[in-house]
């Protein structure tokens, strides 16, 4: 059979700390050859919404040893309001009854056959956490209990669910812009984490003092400034170029996700790109960031590359890009759970395979 | 609601015809820049087959004229075998009962809202024979009458279908390595063509005197030979190394699909010295295809087509788009959502109210 599960499904069976091991098994994976990954890639046209683009997004991985190849797929309505000063990048929830499209399909290595198919969103924010919870447990200081965030929203929760995973966390201060917003989130993390989260209202006051500053916003603009950088701090971002590039250049030791540049765009003729527009992303990067030399977050987990040497050193961890290769990992723990679980519909298997040759 | 379609269904509802109509609209999109299509990738790695790979493969494209995208995936093993001195490549039905893994997923590109899921395996050889088909049409000589057909397996029957559409064919000469095969492929497809169809007992005389020769074969190896071309031919293949080069270049006019549509393929790292045994690509052909114009070319008239009887033409459609599962695909909705076919889920089930 295969099995249809939802995100409360998701939400209920993964837990931080069961992806991050995955993710890390995983990640030894990819950085000994033995798994694959596929850089995203967006396929853009118009679309009758106004002042939007229409986006089909793709990316995949398979990680052998666990048996299991995911496809993630996006079909979004992209549209590029600015609110404040920062032009962010949204996604409109245009399916019916304002919903949003994501979907995770889940193979077996063994016999090609379809295990699973779920909508994309708690694992997305998921493995999103994990792989910085995977760089603050590689780079930040062991004796690390003061986290500053910037950002309130769908990614914030679970990059602090997984800091938590990794070190023995005591505050947590968190900005947004929005008031009610980073009121509201703090009330729930509070909640969910048993830390006490604060809401501040300004960023520095987030971040001054913080073993580890973690940016987690929608912005395509920078948020975290050079003068904030303190000794002995590491810094994360989940998306380019939430940290301004000075305060990269005073870190010691850069991580990043993935050495893919950006993902690979099939497009209409002329069709506008606000991000390539303004010069935003990777294509800005390269002129002071050389990402070829950077150490990826695979090669710091088998010794490859070193961490931190000393308590004084400042580390970053850039979540330059997601891997399809994370679904595949994280789904085949899944799969598993929701298995011994019972949860979940089950379609017959032969609604999606067939008897004649493709 | 998100349609699930089976393969029966999209047999019954689309036609070659409404195939080969969609095709020429979607290249005339595509050729204007109003489409967008992503080339195939495949990852491959290991799998606990002896000898196998597995390989999980897509492709996509989006035609904003008819408001769909779609994304064809395969997941499949792959094992290799030796036929008629040839190496071909053979996915296994490894899946329970014995089954193939390919999946279309339709999406509205106005709301993003997943349309339809249903697997690929029809569409796959519907689509593949109608741009072989349209390449024909605009191509072949307009009195055409004698085809032969290189290949009875799965896109062979297609292909007789699709030239059957654009000309009015008199006989169908059919050769396939195995007489069994072929006598069996000329009796299944006498009711689904006009056409008469003879099995043949050798790839000569299937050719000799054909108006059209089609080779539909999974071959890594030449199955026509340039000595074999005749004045007025229409040469069609589906795949690299069908067609000798020199036979290619005794057309006055080659066609080819699509340019920059060489499949991405990444692999777990992998011995060297199995690498020859295990590899997943097609030897090199000696064709080189990066100069002929295009479909999309000669369906907008950007390139010259057939002008006179005695000229060679050849159309080489050796690499599908995940593009043309768009423009086949928005055909197949209009005709399912008319029919009410399918079984209906909630598209609950694959959108989500949590932002991904």
């Amino acid at each position: 059979m295969t099995l249809i599960l939802s995100n409360d499904d998701v939400g209920k069976l993964l837990t931080m700390p069961e992806v991050i091991a995955v993710l890390e098994e995983a990640y030894v994976e990819l950085a000994e050859g033995r798994g694959v990954n596929r850089t995203r890639s967006d396929s853009l046209s118009p679309t009758t919404w106004p002042e939007a683009t229409y986006g089909l997004k793709s990316m995949d991985g398979i990680v052998p040893k666990l048996g299991v190849g995911a496809v993630r797929i996006n079909s979004d309505i992209v549209t590029w309001p600015k609110r404040g000063n920062n032009v962010r990048r949204e996604k409109v929830p245009a399916a019916p009854n304002d919903r949003w499209v994501g979907l995770v399909l889940l193979f077996s290595t063994h016999n090609g056959e379809p295990l699973a198919i779920f909508p994309d969103g708690v694992m997305q924010r998921t493995r999103v956490g994990a792989t910085n919870g995977l760089g603050a447990k590689y780079l930040s200081r062991p004796d690390s209990e003061t986290v500053g965030i910037l950002g309130s929203g769908w990614q914030a929760g679970t990059q602090l669910r997984a800091v938590c995973a990794v070190r023995d966390i005591k505050t947590i201060r968190c900005f947004s812009p929005n008031k009610e917003n980073r009121e509201k989130f703090a009330a729930v993390m509070s909640e969910d984490l048993g830390i006490t989260v604060e809401p501040v209202s300004q960023p520095e006051d987030a971040v001054k003092g913080a073993d580890i500053a973690m940016c987690a916003s929608n912005s395509i603009d920078n948020i975290f400034f050079a003068q904030w950088v303190e000794p002995g701090m590491h810094i994360s971002e989940i998306k380019r170029p939430e940290i301004e590039f000075a305060a990269l250049a005073k870190a010691d030791r850069i991580a990043i996700h993935t050495k893919d540049p950006h993902p690979l765009h099939f497009t209409t003729k002329d069709l506008p790109m606000p991000e390539k527009i303004k010069g935003k992303g990777w294509a800005e990067a390269k002129a002071t960031l050389d990402i070829e030399k950077l150490p990826t977050l695979p090669e710091l987990i088998v010794g490859r590359a070193k961490g931190r040497d000393n308590p004084e050193q400042v580390t970053a961890f850039l979540n330059n890009m997601g891997m399809g290769y994370q679904f595949a990992a994280a789904g085949s723990l899944l799969v598993r759970k929701a298995k011994e679980a019972g949860v979940g519909h089950e379609l017959p298997t032969d609604w999606f395979t067939e008897d004649v040759h493709p | 609601m998100t349609l699930i379609l089976s393969n029966d269904d999209v047999e019954r509802l689309l036609t070659i015809d409404d195939c080969i109509a969609a095709l020429d609209e979607g290249y005339r999109e595509i050729g204007e820049g109003r489409a967008a299509n992503r080339t195939r990738s495949d990852i491959v790695t290991p799998t606990v087959h002896e000898g196998g790979l597995y390989a999980l493969k897509s492709m996509d494209g989006v035609i904003p004229k008819r408001k769909v995208a779609a994304i064809r995936i395969n997941s499949d093993i792959l094992t290799w075998e030796m036929k008629a001195g040839n190496r071909v490549r053979v996915k296994k039905p490894a899946a329970p009962g014995e089954r193939y893994v390919g999946l279309v997923l339709l999406f509205s590109t106005d709301t993003g809202e997943p349309l339809a899921i249903f697997p690929d395996g029809v569409m796959q050889r519907l689509r593949v024979a109608a741009t072989s088909g349209l390449g024909a049409k605009l191509l072949a000589r307009k009195n055409a009458k004698t085809v032969a057909l290189l290949g009875a397996g799965w896109q062979a029957g297609s292909q007789a279908m699709a030239i059957c559409a654009v000309r009015d064919i008199q006989e169908i000469r059919v050769y396939s390595p195995t007489p069994a095969t072929r006598e069996a492929f000329c009796r299944e497809m006498a009711n689904q063509v006009p056409a008469r169809l003879t099995p043949m007992t050798s790839p000569e005389a299937a050719v000799k005197g054909a108006d059209i020769v089609l080779c539909a074969t999974n071959s890594l190896g030449n199955v026509f030979k340039a000595s074999w071309v005749e004045p007025g031919m229409h040469l069609g293949s589906i795949k690299p190394a069908e067609l000798e080069p020199a036979a290619v270049a005794k057309a006055a006019v080659a066609v080819t699909h699509f340019h920059d549509n060489e499949p991405t393929i990444i692999r777990t790292h992998v011995d060297p010295a199995k690498e020859d045994k295990h590899g997943v690509r097609h030897e090199p052909t000696g064709l080189d295809e990066s100069a002929l114009p295009t479909l999309p070319d000669l369906v907008l008239g950007r390139c010259r087509a057939r002008q006179s009887d005695a000229e060679v033409t050849a159309f080489l459609n050796h690499a599908g788009l995940g593009y043309q599962f768009a423009v086949c695909g928005a055909a197949l909705l209009d005709k399912a959502r008319a029919a009410k076919a399918g079984n209906e889920l909630p598209t609950e089930w694959f959108t989500e109210d949590v932002h991904p």
